[in-house]
C-alpha cells in the first residue's frame, strides 16, 4: 500500500492538526495509508533547523519512509527537484486546514498537483 | 598590511569608517586600498566614485556527475556539511548554490563518480577612486550574485586579489559569521565598529570572540558615541582593547553620508577623530 503524508506542526498526532504551511521547514509530517486513511506514524522533521537544504533533506526522510505523496502549503524549489528525483508527488493545499481535510481533498480530486 | 574593518551588528558604520580612513591615508599620501567584501551589499563604491578599469566574474568549482559510475551509495551526501549533495536510488542529486567548494564530496567517492565544474557566483571590479583629497584610492569591490546562498568562497577570491604593498583597508559583512572569518584570518589587525547600545555590545562580544579564537589583534571605535550608554566603554576597558576612535553623532555627518560623499571629507572633526588610528596603521605597514 502507498503512503501520503502531510506536513504539520510537530507534536501533532491525529487528524485534527492543522496542516504546516511550509514543506521543508515543517515541524513534523503526518504519514497515513493511502487506501484506508488509515495513520501510520507522525516523523519529525530532521531538516527543521538546517541552515541550508531542508526541502531535499525532508524529501529523503518522506522517501525512506516510504512514503509516495506529499501535502503541503508551499514547496521551495530545491524541495520540488528532489521531490521529482524520487517519485513523491507534491500536491498544495490552502492554508488553515486541516491535515484531515487535507487527505480528504486529495482523495476528492480537490488539490493542484506541483510539478517541479 | 590587511586591516579589517568589521562589526558585530550591522549598520555601525563599517563603510564610514573605512571609506573614511582611505580617505585620510590619501590625503596624507598613503598607498592605500579600499577593498569591498561586504559582498551581499557592497556600497563602498556610492561614496568613493572609483573609476572602474576591470570587471571580471568569479567562478568557484562545484561537483558535477561524470559518466554513469554513480551508483547513489550516498557517501559523498555524507560527508558534505552544506546539504549540497542529495542521494537517489541511482545517482546523486547536486545543489551546486548550496556547495561550499570545500571538494571533500570528491574524495569521498570511491566510484570516481565527481568531477569539479566552475559556477559563476559574483563579481569582481577594480579601480582607482580620485578623492579630493590628494593621492589616488585603489579600489576592489565584489558582488554576490543574487540568489546565490555561499560568500565566502567569493571573498577567498577577492582577498586573493589583493597584491598590495601598502595599507588594504577590508570593508568586511557584519556578523561573526564564515565570510567574516575568511576575512579575519587573513588580516594583520581587525578594526570592530560598534555602538554603545546594548545590542551593539552583545555583538560586539562575539565579534571581539571571534577575533580572539582567530588569534588576531584587535581594535574598536565606537560610533554615534554620544547615544545610549556606557557599558561597552566599560567592556572594552575590562577586555584591555584599545579604543581607537569615538565618533559622536552629528547631523551634518549623516547629511553629507546621505549626498554621497565621504564622511571624512565632509568634516574636519571627524578627521582629527580617525587621524590616531590612521597613524598607528602608517606606523604599522611603515610604508
Amino acid at each position: 500500500m502507498s503512503r501520503i503524508a502531510v506536513s504539520v506542526p510537530c507534536g501533532s498526532r491525529d487528524l485534527e492538526a492543522t496542516m504546516d504551511d511550509r514543506f521543508g521547514r515543517a515541524g513534523a509530517f503526518l504519514v497515513a495509508e493511502r487506501e484506508t486513511g488509515q495513520i501510520v506514524e507522525t516523523i519529525d522533521n530532521p531538516s527543521v533547523d538546517v541552515s541550508h537544504g531542508a526541502g531535499p533533506g525532508a524529501a529523503q526522510m518522506l522517501r525512506s519512509a516510504g512514503v509516495g505523496a506529499v501535502i503541503s502549503g508551499r514547496f521551495g524549489p530545491k524541495a520540488l527537484d528532489a521531490l521529482h528525483a524520487f517519485e513523491i508527488e507534491a500536491w498544495i493545499a490552502p492554508p488553515g486546514i486541516t491535515a484531515g481535510e487535507a487527505f480528504r481533498l486529495l482523495e476528492d480530486g480537490g488539490l493542484e498537483r506541483m510539478q517541479s | 598590511m590587511k586591516v579589517a574593518i568589521a562589526s558585530g551588528k550591522g549598520g555601525t558604520g563599517k563603510t564610514l569608517v573605512s571609506t573614511s580612513l582611505a580617505w585620510l591615508l590619501a590625503r596624507d599620501e598613503r598607498r592605500v586600498a579600499y577593498v569591498d567584501a561586504d559582498v551581499e551589499e557592497p556600497n563602498g563604491h556610492l561614496f568613493l566614485h572609483p573609476d572602474l578599469c576591470d570587471r571580471q566574474r568569479y567562478a568557484r568549482p562545484v561537483p558535477d556527475l561524470v559518466g554513469e559510475t554513480c551508483s547513489g551509495c550516498g557517501e559523498c551526501q555524507r560527508f558534505c556539511q552544506s546539504n549540497a549533495i542529495l542521494a537517489l536510488p541511482d545517482r546523486v542529486m547536486v545543489f551546486p548554490e548550496l556547495c561550499s567548494s570545500c571538494g571533500g564530496c570528491l574524495l569521498a567517492c570511491n566510484e570516481s563518480a565527481l568531477t569539479e565544474r566552475p559556477r559563476e557566483i559574483g563579481t569582481v571590479e577594480s579601480g582607482t577612486a580620485w578623492t579630493e583629497s590628494r593621492g589616488p584610492i585603489r579600489f576592489l569591490a565584489a558582488t554576490l550574485d543574487v540568489g546565490e546562498a555561499r560568500a565566502t568562497p567569493l571573498i577567498r577570491g577577492v582577498l586573493e586579489r589583493i597584491e598590495w604593498p601598502g595599507i588594504a583597508l577590508i570593508d568586511a559583512p557584519p556578523g561573526t559569521s564564515c565570510s567574516v572569518m575568511e576575512i579575519v584570518r587573513k588580516v594583520d589587525l581587525v578594526v570592530l565598529v560598534t555602538e554603545p547600545t546594548p545590542l551593539g555590545l552583545h555583538d560586539l562580544t562575539l565579534a571581539v570572540e571571534m577575533t580572539r579564537a582567530l588569534g588576531k589583534p584587535v581594535t574598536a571605535v565606537i560610533n554615534r558615541s554620544d547615544l545610549g550608554d556606557d557599558r561597552t566603554r566599560q567592556y572594552l576597558l575590562s577586555q584591555q582593547i584599545e579604543l581607537a576612535a569615538e565618533i559622536p553623532f552629528r547631523p551634518e555627518l549623516a547629511a553629507a553620508y546621505a549626498r554621497g560623499e565621504i564622511a571624512a571629507a565632509a568634516s574636519p572633526e571627524l578627521q582629527s577623530l580617525l587621524m590616531p588610528l590612521g597613524r598607528r596603521l602608517i606606523a604599522e605597514a611603515s610604508c
